[in-house]
Protein backbone atom coordinates (compact mmCIF):
# COMPACT_ATOMS: atom_id res chain seq x y z
CA UNK A 1 0.00 0.00 0.00
CA UNK A 2 0.96 3.58 -0.79
CA UNK A 3 0.68 6.84 0.63
CA UNK A 4 -0.84 9.61 -2.77
CA UNK A 5 -0.89 12.83 -2.76
CA UNK A 6 -4.01 13.92 -4.25
CA UNK A 7 -2.11 16.24 -6.04
CA UNK A 8 -0.91 13.48 -8.26
CA UNK A 9 -3.98 11.54 -8.91
CA UNK A 10 -5.90 11.31 -12.05
CA UNK A 11 -9.90 11.21 -12.23
CA UNK A 12 -11.22 8.44 -14.63
CA UNK A 13 -12.76 10.26 -17.83
CA UNK A 14 -15.90 8.70 -18.87
CA UNK A 15 -16.38 7.48 -15.61
CA UNK A 16 -19.30 4.96 -15.21
CA UNK A 17 -20.12 5.85 -11.98
CA UNK A 18 -21.48 9.45 -11.17
CA UNK A 19 -21.19 11.18 -7.64
CA UNK A 20 -23.97 13.11 -6.30
CA UNK A 21 -23.49 15.94 -3.91
CA UNK A 22 -25.21 14.67 -1.67
CA UNK A 23 -23.04 11.45 -1.73
CA UNK A 24 -19.82 13.73 -1.31
CA UNK A 25 -20.81 15.23 1.49
CA UNK A 26 -21.63 11.96 3.15
CA UNK A 27 -18.08 10.66 1.96
CA UNK A 28 -16.87 13.54 3.52
CA UNK A 29 -19.32 13.02 7.02
CA UNK A 30 -17.43 10.07 6.85
CA UNK A 31 -13.72 10.79 6.18
CA UNK A 32 -14.06 13.39 9.40
CA UNK A 33 -15.99 10.70 11.64
CA UNK A 34 -13.79 7.17 10.53
CA UNK A 35 -11.17 8.79 8.59
CA UNK A 36 -9.66 7.70 5.51
CA UNK A 37 -9.39 4.00 6.20
CA UNK A 38 -10.71 2.14 3.03
CA UNK A 39 -7.45 2.81 0.53
CA UNK A 40 -8.40 3.84 -2.99
CA UNK A 41 -7.26 1.51 -6.12
CA UNK A 42 -4.69 3.09 -8.74
CA UNK A 43 -2.85 2.26 -11.82
CA UNK A 44 0.85 2.47 -12.69
CA UNK A 45 -0.20 6.13 -14.07
CA UNK A 46 -1.93 7.46 -10.53
CA UNK A 47 -5.15 7.02 -12.56
CA UNK A 48 -7.91 6.31 -9.71
CA UNK A 49 -9.71 2.91 -10.75
CA UNK A 50 -11.90 2.66 -7.68
CA UNK A 51 -12.40 6.05 -5.11
CA UNK A 52 -13.14 8.53 -7.10
CA UNK A 53 -15.71 9.59 -5.32
CA UNK A 54 -13.75 9.58 -2.42
CA UNK A 55 -11.02 11.16 -3.43
CA UNK A 56 -13.04 14.06 -4.08
CA UNK A 57 -14.49 14.43 -0.99
CA UNK A 58 -11.02 13.70 0.66
CA UNK A 59 -9.63 16.94 -1.53
CA UNK A 60 -13.01 18.73 -0.12
CA UNK A 61 -11.91 18.72 3.61
CA UNK A 62 -8.66 19.50 2.98
CA UNK A 63 -6.39 15.81 2.47
CA UNK A 64 -2.83 16.25 1.04
CA UNK A 65 -2.37 12.44 0.85
CA UNK A 66 -4.96 9.29 0.57
CA UNK A 67 -3.83 5.95 0.82
CA UNK A 68 -4.04 3.76 -2.28
CA UNK A 69 -3.44 0.51 -3.31
CA UNK A 70 -1.65 0.10 -6.86
CA UNK A 71 -2.37 -2.42 -9.34
CA UNK A 72 0.23 -2.80 -11.94
CA UNK A 73 -0.20 -6.22 -13.76
CA UNK A 74 -3.51 -5.28 -15.75
CA UNK A 75 -4.27 -4.72 -19.27
CA UNK A 76 -6.23 -1.75 -20.30
CA UNK A 77 -8.68 -3.65 -21.04
CA UNK A 78 -9.08 -5.94 -17.81
CA UNK A 79 -8.57 -2.50 -15.80
CA UNK A 80 -11.49 -0.86 -17.55
CA UNK A 81 -13.31 -4.47 -16.82
CA UNK A 82 -12.53 -4.53 -13.25
CA UNK A 83 -13.95 -1.07 -12.83
CA UNK A 84 -16.89 -1.85 -13.85
CA UNK A 85 -17.18 -5.40 -11.89
CA UNK A 86 -15.92 -3.98 -8.85
CA UNK A 87 -18.47 -1.33 -8.77
CA UNK A 88 -21.25 -3.65 -9.95
CA UNK A 89 -20.40 -5.93 -7.36
CA UNK A 90 -20.19 -3.77 -4.42
CA UNK A 91 -24.02 -2.90 -5.39
CA UNK A 92 -25.22 -6.71 -5.74
CA UNK A 93 -25.64 -7.04 -1.88
CA UNK A 94 -28.81 -6.19 -0.27
CA UNK A 95 -29.45 -5.27 3.09
CA UNK A 96 -31.30 -7.63 6.21
CA UNK A 97 -33.35 -4.41 7.10
CA UNK A 98 -34.39 -5.93 10.40
CA UNK A 99 -30.74 -6.02 11.55
CA UNK A 100 -30.02 -2.99 9.71
CA UNK A 101 -32.30 -1.30 11.59
CA UNK A 102 -31.21 -2.40 14.92
CA UNK A 103 -27.84 -1.62 14.13
CA UNK A 104 -28.70 1.92 13.79
CA UNK A 105 -30.59 2.01 16.66
CA UNK A 106 -28.42 0.99 19.31
CA UNK A 107 -25.31 3.21 17.20
CA UNK A 108 -24.91 6.37 18.73
CA UNK A 109 -24.25 8.23 15.90
CA UNK A 110 -26.24 10.44 13.51
CA UNK A 111 -26.06 8.04 10.39
CA UNK A 112 -28.05 9.97 8.56
CA UNK A 113 -24.74 11.91 8.10
CA UNK A 114 -23.46 8.86 5.94
CA UNK A 115 -26.94 8.44 3.85
CA UNK A 116 -28.99 6.35 5.82
CA UNK A 117 -32.55 7.78 6.27
CA UNK A 118 -34.20 8.17 9.42
CA UNK A 119 -37.01 6.04 8.62
CA UNK A 120 -35.23 3.03 7.14
CA UNK A 121 -37.28 0.77 8.81
CA UNK A 122 -39.71 1.70 6.35
CA UNK A 123 -38.44 -1.12 4.03
CA UNK A 124 -38.88 -3.68 6.29
CA UNK A 125 -42.17 -3.75 7.73
CA UNK A 126 -45.51 -4.90 6.36
CA UNK A 127 -48.39 -2.68 4.85
CA UNK A 128 -50.03 -2.57 7.75
CA UNK A 129 -47.49 -1.20 9.45
CA UNK A 130 -46.67 1.57 7.49
CA UNK A 131 -50.57 2.69 7.71
CA UNK A 132 -49.52 2.50 11.50
CA UNK A 133 -46.76 4.85 11.06
CA UNK A 134 -48.91 7.26 8.66
CA UNK A 135 -51.88 6.99 10.72
CA UNK A 136 -53.60 10.12 11.51
CA UNK A 137 -51.40 12.19 9.85
CA UNK A 138 -51.38 15.10 7.10
CA UNK A 139 -49.18 15.54 4.75
CA UNK A 140 -49.12 18.30 2.11
CA UNK A 141 -48.94 17.34 -1.31
CA UNK A 142 -46.98 19.45 -4.00
CA UNK A 143 -48.37 19.36 -6.61
CA UNK A 144 -45.49 20.20 -8.79
CA UNK A 145 -45.03 16.15 -8.25
CA UNK A 146 -48.15 15.48 -10.91
CA UNK A 147 -46.62 17.88 -13.21
CA UNK A 148 -46.54 16.26 -16.82
CA UNK A 149 -42.80 16.31 -16.75
CA UNK A 150 -42.63 14.27 -14.13
CA UNK A 151 -44.32 11.17 -15.50
CA UNK A 152 -42.15 8.59 -17.13
CA UNK A 153 -44.29 7.24 -20.33
CA UNK A 154 -47.08 7.92 -22.20
CA UNK A 155 -49.79 5.68 -23.24
CA UNK A 156 -49.29 5.33 -26.90
CA UNK A 157 -53.41 4.24 -27.00
CA UNK A 158 -55.27 6.95 -24.41
CA UNK A 159 -52.30 9.41 -23.76
CA UNK A 160 -52.54 8.66 -20.25
CA UNK A 161 -49.61 9.89 -18.13
CA UNK A 162 -48.11 7.45 -16.12
CA UNK A 163 -45.01 5.83 -14.02
CA UNK A 164 -43.91 2.15 -14.63
CA UNK B 1 -10.82 9.01 13.90
CA UNK B 2 -9.37 5.72 12.10
CA UNK B 3 -6.32 5.22 10.79
CA UNK B 4 -4.55 2.48 9.03
CA UNK B 5 -1.75 0.76 11.70
CA UNK B 6 -0.43 -2.22 9.06
CA UNK B 7 -0.98 -4.02 5.92
CA UNK B 8 -0.22 -7.63 5.68
CA UNK B 9 -1.66 -10.76 4.55
CA UNK B 10 -3.63 -12.50 6.94
CA UNK B 11 -4.61 -16.10 7.56
CA UNK B 12 -8.36 -16.15 6.51
CA UNK B 13 -9.03 -18.84 9.81
CA UNK B 14 -8.10 -15.89 12.05
CA UNK B 15 -10.30 -13.33 10.75
CA UNK B 16 -13.80 -12.88 12.51
CA UNK B 17 -16.83 -11.65 10.82
CA UNK B 18 -19.44 -9.48 12.40
CA UNK B 19 -21.80 -11.42 13.52
CA UNK B 20 -24.61 -8.59 13.45
CA UNK B 21 -23.65 -7.36 9.81
CA UNK B 22 -26.35 -6.21 7.95
CA UNK B 23 -25.38 -6.36 4.65
CA UNK B 24 -26.46 -9.64 2.65
CA UNK B 25 -23.84 -11.24 0.35
CA UNK B 26 -26.03 -13.86 -2.09
CA UNK B 27 -24.41 -16.97 -3.45
CA UNK B 28 -24.61 -15.63 -7.38
CA UNK B 29 -22.64 -12.49 -5.62
CA UNK B 30 -19.75 -14.37 -3.90
CA UNK B 31 -19.24 -16.68 -6.98
CA UNK B 32 -19.05 -13.30 -9.20
CA UNK B 33 -16.71 -12.28 -6.33
CA UNK B 34 -14.60 -15.01 -6.54
CA UNK B 35 -14.89 -14.89 -10.53
CA UNK B 36 -13.26 -11.75 -10.30
CA UNK B 37 -10.25 -12.34 -7.95
CA UNK B 38 -9.64 -15.40 -10.32
CA UNK B 39 -9.79 -12.51 -13.48
CA UNK B 40 -8.06 -9.31 -11.27
CA UNK B 41 -6.47 -10.57 -8.53
CA UNK B 42 -7.23 -9.98 -4.84
CA UNK B 43 -6.88 -5.96 -5.02
CA UNK B 44 -8.80 -4.64 -2.49
CA UNK B 45 -7.56 -5.58 0.81
CA UNK B 46 -9.88 -6.75 3.81
CA UNK B 47 -10.31 -3.97 6.60
CA UNK B 48 -10.08 -5.34 10.31
CA UNK B 49 -9.23 -4.49 13.48
CA UNK B 50 -6.13 -5.49 15.92
CA UNK B 51 -8.26 -8.19 17.10
CA UNK B 52 -8.91 -9.73 13.36
CA UNK B 53 -12.79 -8.30 13.40
CA UNK B 54 -13.96 -7.90 9.83
CA UNK B 55 -14.79 -4.01 9.11
CA UNK B 56 -15.10 -4.36 5.61
CA UNK B 57 -15.26 -7.36 2.89
CA UNK B 58 -17.44 -10.07 4.62
CA UNK B 59 -18.48 -10.73 0.68
CA UNK B 60 -14.84 -11.55 -0.23
CA UNK B 61 -13.99 -13.46 2.66
CA UNK B 62 -16.84 -15.75 1.95
CA UNK B 63 -15.06 -15.63 -1.86
CA UNK B 64 -11.65 -16.05 -0.70
CA UNK B 65 -13.00 -19.15 0.68
CA UNK B 66 -14.58 -20.58 -1.83
CA UNK B 67 -11.26 -20.15 -3.87
CA UNK B 68 -9.81 -22.17 -1.05
CA UNK B 69 -6.95 -19.14 -0.42
CA UNK B 70 -5.61 -19.62 2.45
CA UNK B 71 -4.51 -16.17 3.28
CA UNK B 72 -5.86 -12.12 2.27
CA UNK B 73 -4.33 -8.67 2.10
CA UNK B 74 -5.83 -7.26 5.03
CA UNK B 75 -5.57 -3.43 5.85
CA UNK B 76 -5.53 -3.23 10.33
CA UNK B 77 -7.61 -0.12 11.29
CA UNK B 78 -6.24 1.67 15.04
CA UNK B 79 -8.05 4.63 16.65
CA UNK B 80 -11.70 3.28 15.88
CA UNK B 81 -14.59 3.00 19.12
CA UNK B 82 -16.82 -0.05 19.22
CA UNK B 83 -19.32 2.50 18.14
CA UNK B 84 -17.33 3.84 14.95
CA UNK B 85 -16.33 0.33 13.93
CA UNK B 86 -20.29 -0.66 14.05
CA UNK B 87 -20.98 2.40 11.94
CA UNK B 88 -18.37 2.04 9.34
CA UNK B 89 -19.80 -1.31 8.51
CA UNK B 90 -22.74 0.27 7.71
CA UNK B 91 -21.64 3.26 6.35
CA UNK B 92 -18.98 1.69 4.06
CA UNK B 93 -21.90 0.30 2.07
CA UNK B 94 -24.20 3.14 2.37
CA UNK B 95 -21.87 5.70 0.86
CA UNK B 96 -21.57 3.74 -2.07
CA UNK B 97 -25.28 3.33 -2.58
CA UNK B 98 -25.36 7.05 -2.80
CA UNK B 99 -23.94 7.10 -6.14
CA UNK B 100 -25.80 6.28 -9.12
CA UNK B 101 -24.34 4.86 -12.76
CA UNK B 102 -23.95 6.63 -15.55
CA UNK B 103 -25.26 4.88 -18.20
CA UNK B 104 -24.52 6.29 -21.22
CA UNK B 105 -20.66 5.85 -19.99
CA UNK B 106 -21.30 2.27 -19.06
CA UNK B 107 -22.90 1.24 -22.44
CA UNK B 108 -19.73 2.68 -24.25
CA UNK B 109 -17.17 0.88 -21.80
CA UNK B 110 -18.95 -2.42 -21.54
CA UNK B 111 -19.31 -2.14 -25.69
CA UNK B 112 -15.60 -1.14 -26.01
CA UNK B 113 -13.96 -3.10 -23.87
CA UNK B 114 -12.70 -6.46 -25.41
CA UNK B 115 -13.80 -8.59 -22.27
CA UNK B 116 -16.10 -11.79 -21.53
CA UNK B 117 -18.47 -10.76 -18.86
CA UNK B 118 -20.50 -13.35 -19.74
CA UNK B 119 -19.46 -14.39 -16.14
CA UNK B 120 -20.87 -11.02 -13.90
CA UNK B 121 -23.72 -9.88 -14.14
CA UNK B 122 -23.02 -6.78 -16.11
CA UNK B 123 -25.22 -5.79 -18.97
CA UNK B 124 -24.20 -2.44 -20.15
CA UNK B 125 -27.55 -1.02 -19.32
CA UNK B 126 -26.72 -0.05 -16.00
CA UNK B 127 -29.20 -1.37 -13.38
CA UNK B 128 -31.64 -4.31 -13.83
CA UNK B 129 -34.49 -1.64 -13.93
CA UNK B 130 -33.32 -0.28 -17.32
CA UNK B 131 -33.46 -3.64 -19.01
CA UNK B 132 -36.47 -3.87 -21.84
CA UNK B 133 -39.44 -5.08 -20.69
CA UNK B 134 -42.99 -4.33 -21.30
CA UNK B 135 -45.42 -2.33 -19.24
CA UNK B 136 -49.45 -2.03 -19.45
CA UNK B 137 -51.11 1.36 -19.77
CA UNK B 138 -52.54 1.30 -16.49
CA UNK B 139 -56.02 3.19 -17.81
CA UNK B 140 -56.82 1.45 -21.09
CA UNK B 141 -54.28 -1.65 -20.64
CA UNK B 142 -52.23 -0.92 -23.91
CA UNK B 143 -49.03 -2.68 -23.88
CA UNK B 144 -45.97 -0.85 -24.69
CA UNK B 145 -42.26 -1.85 -24.57
CA UNK B 146 -39.88 0.13 -22.72
CA UNK B 147 -36.07 0.26 -22.82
Amino acid sequence: METLKTSDLHFLENNVRSHPEEQIEALEESIKEFGFINPIVVDENNKVLVGNGRVEAAINVGMETVPAIRVTDLTEDQKRAYIIIENKLIEAGGWNYELLNSEIEAIGLDMTRFGFDKFSGMEIVEGDEIQKTFKNTNQELDFELFDDDNFEFTCENCGFRFNG
Amino acid sequence: MGKIADVQEVTLTKLVPYARNAKLHSEEQIREIADSIKEFGFINPILIDKDFNVIAGHGRIEAAKKLKLEAVPCVFIEGLTEEQRRAFILADNKLFELGDWNDINLKTEVEDVSFDFTAFSVDGGGTEENEPREIACPRCGHKVGVA
